[in-house]
C-alpha cells in the first residue's frame, strides 16, 4: 500500500511509497510523481502546510 | 452531499507557503522536522522543537495545519502536553493541564481532536476528548468527555455537546480544519461520516459519506484541506485510489 501522509501546494499530495520508503509528491492534475529524496517510516511521519508569521501567539488583532 | 471536483484551481492559501516535514527517517532511524521553502521546494532547514520536546524521546506530532503561523504540537503518547508554537518566531506556550480531569481517581486517555481559530473571538481553540478506563469495581464518571482550551483565558472549558469521537484514534492525517472549524471522521456500523465542530458557536454538524464509499474494506480514510475545501481521501488494500471529494459539510459547519 502506499499512504498520502500530507497535502502540499496547489492540491499535491505527498505519498510514502511502501517498497521502497520514498516520499513522492503527486500533482493531482497531472498525475505525475516526484521523488523528494527523504526515506520515511510508515504512520510517523506527516507533512503541514505553513506559511510564515511573525504576528505573536496570543492574537493576531492585538 | 459530495460532489466531484478539479483540483487544480489556484488558490491563495498557497502563496508563499513552506512545508514541514514531520517524519521518522528509515535510514538512520532518526525523527526529524524539516522546514522546505521555495518554489520547487528547494530550500531545506532542520528545526528543533521548543522546550520540553526537544529533550524527550517520545514522538512529537503537529496537529492539523499551521494557523496564523502558529502550530498545535503535542505528545502523542497521551496528548496530555500540548504547546503552540511559532516556529518562526520560536515563541511558545505551554497549554496547561486541565484540573478537572485530575479530580476523578481513574485513569483515562486524551485524544485531541481540533486546533483553530475562533474568529468570534480572536481566540485559538483546542478540541479534546477524554475517554475513561473502566473496569470491574467503577463505572466512568458521567459526561461530558469533551473540553476545549481557550488561549485568551488559558483555560479549559467542558462542553456539553453530543457528539462521536474520532473512529480513528491517534492517527495522522485524519482531522482537518478550514475557516473556525475542526473536521473528524466518525463512525457507526452503519454509517460513516463526517463530524464538524464550529468553535464559534460551539455546534456540531454531521455529514454522511456515501454508502459504496463506507462499505470499502480495509480502508484508510484521511481528511485534508485542497483549495479551500474539506477533501477526503480513501485509501484501500491493493489498488491507491484516491478518491478526492468535496464535502459540504465545511459550508455547512460555518453557517
Amino acid at each position: 500500500m502506499e499512504h498520502p501522509i500530507g497535502v502540499g501546494k496547489k492540491g499535491d499530495i505527498f505519498i510514502r511509497k511502501d517498497d521502497d520508503d520514498e516520499l513522492v509528491c503527486l500533482d493531482l492534475t497531472t498525475g505525475v510523481t516526484e521523488n523528494i529524496g527523504t526515506k520515511v517510516e510508515e504512520f510517523r511521519s506527516q507533512i503541514v502546510l505553513y506559511k510564515k508569521n511573525i504576528l505573536p501567539i496570543k492574537g493576531m488583532k492585538n | 452531499m459530495f460532489s466531484k471536483y478539479t483540483v487544480s484551481k489556484y488558490h491563495k492559501l498557497y502563496d508563499e507557503a513552506c512545508l514541514l516535514l514531520n517524519y521518522f527517517d528509515s535510514t538512520d532511524r532518526q525523527l526529524k522536522l524539516y522546514l522546505f521553502s521555495g518554489e520547487i521546494f528547494e530550500n531545506k532547514v532542520q528545526l528543533n522543537w521548543p522546550d520540553p520536546f526537544n529533550r524527550n524521546s517520545s514522538y512529537t506530532y503537529i496537529f492539523g495545519s499551521a494557523i496564523n503561523g502558529t502550530l498545535c504540537i503535542y505528545d502523542n503518547e497521551k496528548h496530555s502536553t500540548i504547546i503552540l508554537w511559532n516556529p518562526a518566531t520560536d515563541e511558545s506556550n505551554i497549554v496547561p493541564v486541565n484540573k478537572a480531569r485530575l479530580y476523578y481517581e481513574f485513569e483515562f486517555n486524551y485524544t485531541i481532536h481540533g486546533f483553530g481559530y475562533d474568529h468570534v473571538r480572536d481566540d485559538y481553540k483546542i478540541i479534546r476528548h477524554v475517554d475513561y478506563i473502566e473496569d470491574y469495581w467503577q463505572e466512568a464518571p458521567p459526561g461530558p468527555y469533551w473540553d476545549m482550551y481557550s488561549l485568551k483565558s488559558n483555560s479549559w472549558k467542558k462542553l456539553y455537546v453530543d457528539m462521536r469521537k474520532s473512529y480513528y484514534l491517534s492517527f495522522l492525517g485524519i482531522d482537518a480544519y478550514l475557516n473556525g472549524v475542526c473536521h473528524w471522521w466518525g463512525k457507526t456500523e452503519r454509517e460513516t461520516y463526517v463530524v464538524s465542530f464550529n468553535l464559534s458557536t460551539e455546534v456540531q454538524v454531521t455529514t454522511l459519506l456515501p454508502s459504496d464509499l463506507h462499505d470499502l474494506k480495509w480502508v484508510y480514510r484521511y481528511l485534508a484541506v485542497l483549495n479551500g475545501h474539506v477533501a477526503m481521501i480513501s485509501n484501500y488494500a491493493k489498488t491507491t485510489s484516491f478518491h478526492t471529494s468535496i464535502s459540504i459539510s465545511c459550508e455547512l459547519g460555518v453557517s
